[in-house]
This record gives structure tokens, C-alpha cells and sequence, in this order.
């Protein structure tokens, strides 16, 4: 039986690929994704063993408030002393390190999307991990060293000038050496520059380290170095051998990935499902014209479990083959998935590929899993045939009655699948995981409940898009659309592969309508100034300097800085973001809607007044005169009290607002986060006043609020077409499904399309007729996958709506949709039609 | 009787057709000249292997000769391209098959209708209302084939073949499949189509019963014409086809 089985698969071995393909894609989606985060974490890991090389004991000071890829703060100068004292220090040196910008020839700010440029400060020998392609290290406070992918881009050389702006104003340098960290021409996708300590502190205004690095003397093991360190230093300081800080960093990199990873198994998971329903399609059609041959085999003595294992046979050789495939095609589909995530801005950097063996392994079970759970139900209907079909004319089965069970079950399904998201999103399932297994499993539930709905809904909806079709198509529309309505079944699984897709997209189109509506609106209704001063990647904190400068130009009324700072409230056991406004000006650039309280008590906030938006009031049982504390990252208790409560909405501030002057008393913060301007005239007059008066701080941006809304709104096309790419593969699986189900009921009716052939129906009439019902699937398609989609952005929007979040269809982008379903549908039926076209009549016709 | 009078409709000249090359040529028709004149009813006989059913797919256009011509209401088959050939079928050709003559998804009618609307023409209603009339499937209509009898689906074909008047009706084996009673029914519409409608049938079978409907009985043995003569009885053609065999 198993000979039978893999006989059976080479003689039809264009179907075979054209099944198996599926399976490719989904798997080397699964096995890229692997491949793609395991080679990042890899080249990081290496790059931080690489730095941390001669240190025997790295120590940094202790952050009272854990916030991942937060610096810590610097240790005072008196520290490196008390470390250099300690008995079996060979060396001790102080390091700090920040966030610059470089700026290219033309004085443009150098901007990589990702991973900053990191400004490094250049210590002893004996801890300097770079290899130096040209020059060496910096020798005085005019000399950098670059590294070296970011040379050969600009193409700088030993001896040329680069400029530098940290948070001092930029200043011009000598290139003294070009550097390379172990085989990566840069830190795994970030620049580099490299100063003399003297100068780094002077630009980063620290007279103190970020990190000191320790070298131990011989005799002295890390481990023994690193407690008596410890014991020397106290409390306020973390210390860790080099190799556990190595690993703490790679550890915290490994985390940030680990959500980069689900996300994209996520969409390689909806690939996977995709390929599963084109299978289980396949399957059910080439078991439905073999019945014929099972009958005979059953009438030759075959037992239903050997048919049945045949069957399943045939479906793990599949599994198989396509999931190694799969595998070669994950190796690269890797570099597709960097480029694609560069292209929407996020760089991650160039490093070897890394293949590890869970990789296969999972790949493998992925693929075959889905293969053969996907073909379990078509084997099990090739038992049922019975012998006696075998003496009888091959007749393809007519369409199962679909009857009133199935439409009560679909609703069942459907129904649980709503109230598991419902759960999910509203009630309280815990933990971040839960929540996404509940969400996962409710999304599933109302795809298939869709998918067991739709052989009903085939018929109506292939006479609604089918009239259109007649008019131009004439008699060829007329069979396409009862040839669509004859399988129901069928033509519903085919659609309900592309239903997946379009659902998404719909999905993903209605929140990035809504959320760049929520935006706007968000800003529109609070902020007042003119323009806006924020850092050029949109997130660094910008130096305090950048506010006097602003006040200067002209138009200029008002300057109110904004900072962002993390803090723990006590008793929480998450940080909290607070927000910290310049009392004197922040009423002239923002406004709040009140529950309790007005814009006013924004202006008398003093050193101890706090307001927190309704959302944080409720979640901590506060009222006004009710009293917060809060721990900050350095460690210190400030405590404030509540003067306000406003509307919680989408928009520029967090929920707890404190006044400038406190976080920099209290918290000891430094950065503003941004700068909100007030003027009179013309807002890009009063921007092109700021961009002269800010030349000399090149990283700062100013902006009219329209570019910003701009901006805003352009990030969020920049994810949603990150996204579309990434559920473009599943798209293409669903459209090879709609060929392959028209391949095979092209097959299934060579007769037919004879007689058809043999009556006068020309060559072009048979296309149409074919394209026809390739078009009216893909729509039913897209009619279902739209409904579906505006579904769940309403489900998932329900807890947003409470923050403003605004709910909007966009006409346009299903209308994209509805023209790229007629696109689809022409072009899945060119091989189909083509092959119908060519029938040969003759043999089609001939009884003998 | 052949008559000699009137055009032929249908005539060949020398016509070859061979299967594969070498040795392992088959030579299915070796120079067949023959002609058939309008308002004939013809039967093409011959054992398995004849090369009968391979002379009524040269007429009709289904296939191209090796050698040979084939001329069809005037019109040259060697010169017309699969595009005019198709066009041939639709407007000018009538088919009947032994099965899987109907479209499934069509209704009785729209069945019959086929040939016109594939060419995009509107039918005669007095001549569809007398074709139904003849074929006796007024109440069955708007049936789809899977709910008529296999006699009823040859009827519907048989009026298919006729809507558009074409100048010939090829009939492959059209009783294969039926019972005596259904088979009289089809040859005796296909007979009424001759008598009455002036139309030209050329149908193919091995069933001595239907060749005994025909006015004329060729007989084709390894790809020659071995018997070219009058209507027969069906003993007649039991006869014909021993002295063949």
C-alpha cells in the first residue's frame, strides 16, 4: 500500500508540487523567521563577549527602577579610586557611553532608523576589544575613530574630518583610525565613534562612568575579584564578573527579540493555516476522482485502514519533503525578512546565518503537522468508498446536501470564538501570554466558524457578483457561475483560504485608519502651540541647551519643554511614566479636558502637585488630595499630591503630569524629552526661524504640528506596510490554492469542455468562462475576508474605544481591496484557462 | 442510393490519417474518397479498429488528416485554422455523442439553445417550438440532465444538433448507451430529421439495428471502404458485417 501511495504521488507530480508549495511557504516563513532572530542574537552575543573583553569584573551603578536598555545612571570619579584600592586589582578604568549623532559631509544628520550611533569613550590597552583596519586609537580631544562599515559608506579615511554632537554642540573631529569589533564591520548594525575619555565626558556634560571595567590581577579568580569589589563598594552598585555581564546583555537583547520573533511567527503561523486549508482542499478533491481507484483496491481485498494509511502516507511524504524544502527556502528568506524590515525603517544590521537545530526541528513538525492533520479528514472519507464504485462510470460525486446542521454549528463556532476574544480583551484571562492564547484561540475559532459557514454562502454570493459578470461574459459568465456553485464545498474552502488574508488586511487597514485618526484627533483637541521641537529620530531626549535658543526666534511666544521620566509607583509592581511640564508655559502650548479640576492646576503644580488622567485614578483609587510616591530610578522616594483629574485620551502626555522643576530637583533628570513652541504668524515661518536658531544642535527637529501630524501618521503607514509584507506570503499561498482547485476541476471536467469544444465554443469563450469562476472565488473571498476583518476591528477596538480611540472604515482601502481580488482572480486562472483552452477535443470525445 | 445529382455536402478526396511514425505506424484511413450528398442518411460501419470513428472526426473537423482533403458545405478544412474551424462546428456542424453530450449545469433548453448562444444569435422560436415538439420534452425543460433519462438526454442532444440547421448532424454512436426502446426514439428523430427537415446525418455505429435506419451503409475494414451501398435491414447489415469480419 505504501508503494501504491508513492506511486500514485510521482505519477501526478505537478499536483503533488503544487500542494507541497504550500506547505514551502508557510515552513520557510517559519524556519526564516529562526533563522533571522537566531542570527541576530548570535552576531549580539558575540559582539558583547567581544567587549567585554579583558574584564574580569565590570561594575555600573545600581538602578532602583529595572527598565530594560535604560543606562544607568554615572558613578561618581571617587568610585573608580575606592575600586582601583581593592586588593587584586591589576587595572582599573572608567568608561562612559551614550546615544551622538553624526553628521555626514553635507552636514546632514546621519539617522539609521534602528540602532543609534554610539558615542564610546577609549580607555588602556588591555580592554580595547577593536581591531583597527587603518590609524589607531584617538590620541587627543580632536581625534575619533569611526567605525568602519560607516567609513567605507561615507568613504572616510584616516586623516579626514567628521562632525559630532552629543549633548554639548557639535564639534568637528579628525578621523585617527578606523575600527572593525571581530568580524563585524560596525556594533552589529550600530555606528560607532570613539573618543578619548576626557572628551567624551566634556561632550556628554558626565563627569563621572557610565561603567568601569576591571582587570584582575594574577592569582585572583573573577568570581573572588567581583565579591570583594562588592564588599568595598556597598549597595548603590551592581557588580558582575565580565562574563555575567556579557551575558546580561545579551539576555536583554535575547528578550527584546523574543517579541520580534512571536510576531513574526505569528504571521508565519497564519501562513501555515493558510497552507493547511489549501491541503485539506487538494486532498478532498484528488481523494473525490480516485474514489474510483480506492473502490478497486477495496474490491481487491484493501482494508479501510490500508486505505487510510495509503492516504495519510501520501500526505507525511508531502509533510516531508515540503518542510526540508521549506527549510532551504527559510535559510532564504532570512536576508528578506532584514531587508523588508530595513525598508520600514528598522535596521538590524548584516551578520552570518545561523541554522541551529531546534530550527529543523520545528520547522519540521510544523510542516508535517500541518500536512497531514490538514489531509486526516480526506483520508478518512477515502475509506468510505465502497467497492461496488468501481464497475460504475467515474461520476464526480454531486455537492453534499449543506444543510441546517452545519449552519447551526458555523454559528456555534463563531459565537464561542467572539466570546473568547470578548474574554480576552475585557475580562481579566492574566498574564500577557494567557491573554494572546485566548485572543489567538477565539481569532481561530471565528475563521473556522466562518470557513464551516461558507459552502452556504457560496451560492448567494456567487449570484450576486456573478450577474455583474454575465453581462460582459455572456454565456461563458453564466457557466462560470454555476460551475462556482456546483462544489460548494470546494469553492468555500478555496475562498476561505484567501478570506484569511483579506481579513487581516482589512483588520490591519481599519486600526491604522483609526489610529491615525486617533492621532490626529488626539493632538488636534490638546495641543495649542505652533510647532514642535523633538529629537531626529523621534525618541532620544534632546539637550536642555535647545529650549533657550527657541526662545530667541522670531513669532517665538511661548517655549514649553516637555520630559518623560520612569518611575515606580509604591506599591506597583510596574513603572510608571510620568510626565513633567513647565508650569509657567505649558497652558499657552496644551490643553486638557477635566474631570476634576481645570487647566489651571497644570499651572500651580509646584515642587509637589501632581495630575493623574481618570484611567490611573481609577486603577489606584486616588482622589484629589490623595497623595502618590514614587520610587525613582536613582533610588530616591519623592512624593506629590494629586491636584487634578483629567480625561484620559489619546495624545501627547502620560497619565501622571508633574512640573519640570520637581523631576529636576527630585529626579535628578537632565534631558528634555521634547519642546512644545507658542507663536504668532506663519507656523513654517516660525519653523525656518528655529531651524537657523538651532544649527548648532543638529539632532534637534522642528516642526509645524501639521508635519507632525504628518510624521505620526507616516510611521504608522511605515508599520502597516511592514505588516502587509509580511501577510503578502499568505496572500500568495491562498491565490495558489484558487489555481490548484481550478487545475483540478478543469481536470475533472476534460469531457465536458470536449463536448463544449466540439459544439463551437472558441478557445477565448472557454478562458472566460474559466477566469470567470476564478474571479467570483476570489471575491467570495474578499467578501468574506472583509466582513471578517471589520468584525474583529470591531471586537479589538471595544477597549480602546474607552481612550478615544476613533473607529473609521476606510472606503478607499476596500475598495484596493475588492480591485486587487479582481486582480487575483484574473491572474490565478491564466494556467487553469489556458490548460481548459487546450483541451483536446478529440480525446475528450472519443468513447472507444 | 447515393445521388448523384445534388452537391455533395460533404466529400473527401484520398484521405490518409497515420498514428506515430516507423514501425510502429498505424494507419487508420488508407485514401478514402467518398462523398455525401444533402439530405442523406448516412451509416459509417466497421469492426473495432476500422478506422470508422477516425472518418467521422476527419469530416466533422475534429481532427486533421495525414494526407488528403476534406471539404464541408464548401468549405476546405485543410485551409481553415482551429479558430474558423471552431466557428465551423458552432454555425455549421450538429453533434450528437454517445455521452456526456450536455452541459450539467444548463437546463434542458439552455442546452438545446447551446450552438446559438455560443455564436450570440437568438433563436428561431417557431423552429426550437416544433424541434421540442418532435423530440416530446415540452414538460421537461427547465430539467437539468441529471434529472432526465439517459433516452431524454440523447433527445436533448439530438435537438441540440438541429437548433441552428446545421448542413450536417455527426452522430457517434448515439444508441451506445441506450435501451431498445430509448434507441428507437433517437434513430427515429434522427430518421424525422432527414425525411423532414431535409437534414444530412452521418452517424457512426456498430449496432446493425441503427444502421438499418439509414438510407446508405458504408463499411470501412482496416481503413478502406470495403461496402458502399444502399439501405439494408438489419439482418442485411448482420450479413454485411460477417462477410468483413
Amino acid at each position: 500500500m505504501l508503494k501504491v501511495a508513492l506511486k500514485g504521488l510521482l505519477a501526478r507530480k505537478l499536483r503533488t508540487a503544487l500542494t507541497g508549495f504550500a506547505v514551502v511557504i508557510g515552513v520557510a516563513f517559519v524556519a526564516g523567521t529562526f533563522v533571522f532572530t537566531d542570527t541576530i542574537d548570535a552576531s549580539f552575543k558575540d559582539l558583547f563577549e567581544r567587549a567585554s573583553k579583558g574584564t574580569d569584573v565590570s561594575v555600573q551603578s545600581r538602578l532602583a527602577v529595572e527598565e530594560d536598555f535604560a543606562t544607568p545612571p554615572p558613578m561618581d570619579p571617587s568610585t573608580l579610586e575606592r575600586v582601583q584600592g581593592v586588593d587584586g586589582v591589576a587595572e582599573a578604568a572608567g568608561f562612559v557611553s551614550a546615544d551622538a549623532t553624526l553628521l555626514d559631509p553635507d552636514g546632514e544628520v546621519i539617522t539609521s532608523g534602528g540602532p543609534p550611533t554610539l558615542l564610546l569613550s577609549d580607555g588602556p590597552e588591555r580592554f580595547d576589544p577593536f581591531t583597527y583596519v587603518e590609524g589607531g586609537p584617538p590620541e587627543g580631544a580632536d581625534e575619533v575613530v569611526i567605525d568602519k562599515a560607516t567609513a567605507d559608506e561615507f568613504g572616510w579615511h584616516d586623516g579626514d574630518t567628521v562632525t559630532v554632537a552629543a549633548r554639548e554642540p557639535q564639534k568637528q573631529y579628525t578621523v585617527s583610525g578606523i575600527a572593525r569589533l571581530g568580524d563585524s564591520d560596525n556594533l552589529a548594525g550600530s555606528r560607532m565613534v570613539l573618543m578619548t575619555l576626557e572628551e567624551a565626558q566634556r561632550v556628554l556634560r558626565e563627569d563621572g562612568y557610565h561603567d568601569i571595567s576591571v582587570a584582575a590581577a594574577s592569582g585572583t579568580s573573577p568570581e573572588e575579584l567581583k565579591s570583594r569589589i562588592a564588599a568595598e563598594l556597598g549597595n548603590g552598585y551592581t557588580v558582575r564578573t565580565g562574563e555575567e555581564q556579557a551575558e546580561k546583555s545579551a539576555q536583554d537583547l535575547s528578550d527584546a527579540l523574543g517579541f520580534i520573533r512571536i510576531a513574526l511567527l505569528v504571521f508565519a503561523g497564519v501562513a501555515v493555516l493558510v497552507g493547511g486549508f489549501l491541503i485539506f482542499n487538494t486532498f478532498s478533491v484528488t481523494v473525490a476522482q480516485r474514489s474510483r481507484e480506492f473502490a478497486l483496491l477495496r474490491t481487491l481485498g484493501a482494508s479501510r485502514r490500508q486505505i487510510m494509511n495509503s492516504v495519510l502516507a501520501e500526505t507525511l511524504a508531502i509533510g516531508i519533503v515540503a518542510s526540508i524544502v521549506g527549510i532551504a527556502f527559510g535559510l532564504l528568506l532570512a536576508p528578506g525578512l532584514r531587508a523588508l524590515m530595513a525598508a520600514s525603517g528598522i535596521d538590524i544590521g548584516d551578520t552570518s546565518v545561523q541554522l541551529q537545530t531546534r530550527t529543523i526541528i520545528v520547522s519540521l513538525l510544523v510542516g508535517v503537522v500541518a500536512t497531514v492533520v490538514s489531509g486526516f479528514v480526506p483520508a478518512r472519507r477515502a475509506t468510505r468508498v465502497q467497492p461496488v464504485e468501481a464497475m460504475r462510470e467515474a461520476v464526480t460525486p454531486g455537492a453534499r446536501k449543506v444543510g441546517r446542521i452545519r449552519i447551526a454549528v458555523a454559528l456555534v463556532i463563531e459565537a464561542a470564538g467572539v466570546a473568547l476574544i470578548l474574554f480576552g480583551l475585557l475580562g481579566d484571562p492574566g498574564p500577557a501570554s494567557a491573554t494572546a492564547t485566548v485572543l489567538g484561540f477565539g481569532t481561530l475559532l471565528m475563521i473556522f466558524g466562518l470557513a464551516v459557514l461558507a459552502p452556504t454562502l457560496v451560492r448567494p454570493l456567487s449570484s450576486l457578483i456573478g450577474k455583474p459578470l454575465q453581462r460582459p461574459l455572456g454565456l461563458a459568465g453564466q457557466l462560470a457561475r454555476e460551475n462556482a456553485t456546483r462544489q460548494p464545498q470546494r469553492t468555500a474552502v478555496t475562498a476561505s483560504a484567501l478570506m484569511i488574508g483579506v481579513a487581516l488586511v482589512v483588520l490591519v487597514a481599519i486600526f491604522a485608519a483609526g489610529l491615525r485618526a486617533t492621532i490626529d484627533q488626539g493632538i488636534d483637541d490638546q495641543v495649542r502651540a505652533a510647532g514642535i521641537v523633538t529629537h531626529e529620530d523621534g525618541f532620544s531626549p534632546l539637550p536642555t541647551g535647545v529650549t533657550d535658543r527657541l526662545a530667541d526666534v522670531d513669532g517665538v511666544t511661548a517655549v514649553s519643554a516637555i520630559r518623560f521620566e520612569t518611575g515606580r509607583l509604591k506599591g506597583d509592581t510596574s513603572n510608571t511614566g510620568v510626565t513633567g511640564v513647565d508650569t509657567d508655559t505649558v497652558r499657552d502650548v496644551l490643553t486638557l479636558k477635566w474631570e476634576d479640576g481645570s487647566d489651571d492646576v497644570l499651572g500651580s503644580l509646584g515642587s509637589n502637585g501632581a495630575a493623574v488622567n481618570n484611567e490611573f485614578a481609577e486603577e489606584h483609587d486616588l482622589a484629589i488630595g490623595d497623595s502618590l510616591t514614587f520610587t525613582t530610578p536613582r533610588g530616591d522616594e519623592v512624593s506629590y499630591e494629586v491636584r487634578g483629574i483629567y480625561d484620559s485620551a489619546a495624545g501627547i502626555v502620560g497619565g501622571v503630569l508633574v512640573s519640570n522643576a520637581s523631576l529636576e530637583s527630585s529626579w535628578d533628570a537632565d534631558d528634555i524629552a521634547f519642546a512644545l513652541v507658542a507663536g504668532d504668524g506663519d507656523p513654517e515661518a516660525i519653523k525656518s526661524g528655529e531651524e537657523t536658531a538651532l544649527a548648532e544642535f543638529p539632532t534637534a527637529k522642528p516642526q509645524t504640528i501639521d508635519d507632525f501630524k504628518e510624521e505620526q501618521n507616516n510611521q504608522v503607514n511605515g508599520l502597516v506596510g511592514l505588516i502587509y509584507g509580511l501577510l503578502s506570503l499568505s496572500v500568495i499561498v491562498a491565490l495558489l490554492g484558487i489555481v490548484n482547485t481550478l487545475a483540478l476541476s478543469v481536470f475533472e471536467r476534460t469531457r465536458e469542455l470536449g463536448m463544449l469544444r466540439a459544439v463551437g465554443m472558441s478557445r477565448r469563450q472557454v478562458k472566460r468562462m474559466v477566469r470567470g469562476e476564478s474571479i467570483i472565488t476570489a471575491f467570495i473571498g474578499a467578501i468574506l475576508g472583509t466582513v471578517l476583518g471589520i468584525a474583529f476591528a470591531a471586537l479589538l477596538s471595544r477597549p480602546l474605544a474607552d481612550e478615544g480611540f476613533v473607529f473609521e472604515i476606510p472606503i478607499g482601502t476596500l475598495v484596493a481591496v475588492a480591485i486587487l481580488a479582481l486582480i487575483a482572480g484574473v491572474v490565478a486562472a491564466i494556467p487553469p484557462a489556458r490548460r481548459a483552452s487546450r483541451v483536446d477535443v478529440l480525446r475528450a470525445v472519443t468513447t472507444e | 442510393m447515393t445521388d448523384t445529382t445534388s452537391r455533395p455536402i460533404v466529400s473527401t478526396s484520398e484521405l490518409r490519417r497515420v498514428y506515430g511514425e516507423g514501425e510502429t505506424a498505424v494507419h487508420a484511413l488508407r485514401g478514402i474518397t467518398t462523398a455525401f450528398p444533402s439530405g442523406q442518411f448516412a451509416a459509417i460501419m466497421g469492426p473495432s479498429g476500422s478506422g470508422k470513428s477516425t472518418l467521422m472526426h476527419l469530416l466533422a473537423g475534429l481532427d486533421r488528416p495525414t494526407a488528403g482533403s476534406v471539404v464541408v458545405d464548401d468549405s476546405e478544412l485543410a485551409n481553415l485554422d482551429d479558430k474558423a474551424l471552431t466557428r465551423l462546428r458552432r454555425d455549421r456542424l450538429g453533434f450528437v455523442f454517445q455521452a456526456y453530450n450536455l452541459v450539467p449545469v444548463l437546463t434542458a433548453e439552455e442546452n438545446i439553445l447551446l450552438p446559438l448562444t455560443l455564436a450570440g444569435r437568438k433563436p428561431d422560436r417557431d423552429w426550437l417550438t416544433l424541434l421540442i415538439d418532435a423530440v416530446g420534452l415540452g414538460d421537461r425543460l427547465t430539467h437539468r440532465p441529471a434529472e432526465l433519462s439517459g433516452g431524454q438526454q440523447q433527445r436533448v442532444a439530438v435537438a441540440r444538433a438541429l437548433i441552428h440547421r446545421p448542413a450536417v448532424v455527426f452522430a457517434d454512436e448515439p444508441t451506445g448507451n441506450l435501451d431498445s426502446k430509448s434507441s428507437d426514439e433517437v434513430l427515429a428523430l434522427l430518421r424525422q430529421a432527414a425525411d423532414e427537415f431535409g437534414q444530412t446525418v452521418i452517424m457512426v455505429t456498430h449496432d446493425a439495428h441503427a444502421a438499418s435506419v439509414a438510407d446508405r451503409i458504408v463499411v470501412l475494414s482496416d481503413g478502406q471502404i470495403v461496402h458502399d451501398g444502399g439501405g439494408e435491414s438489419t439482418e442485411g447489415v448482420l450479413d454485411l458485417m460477417k462477410a468483413v469480419a
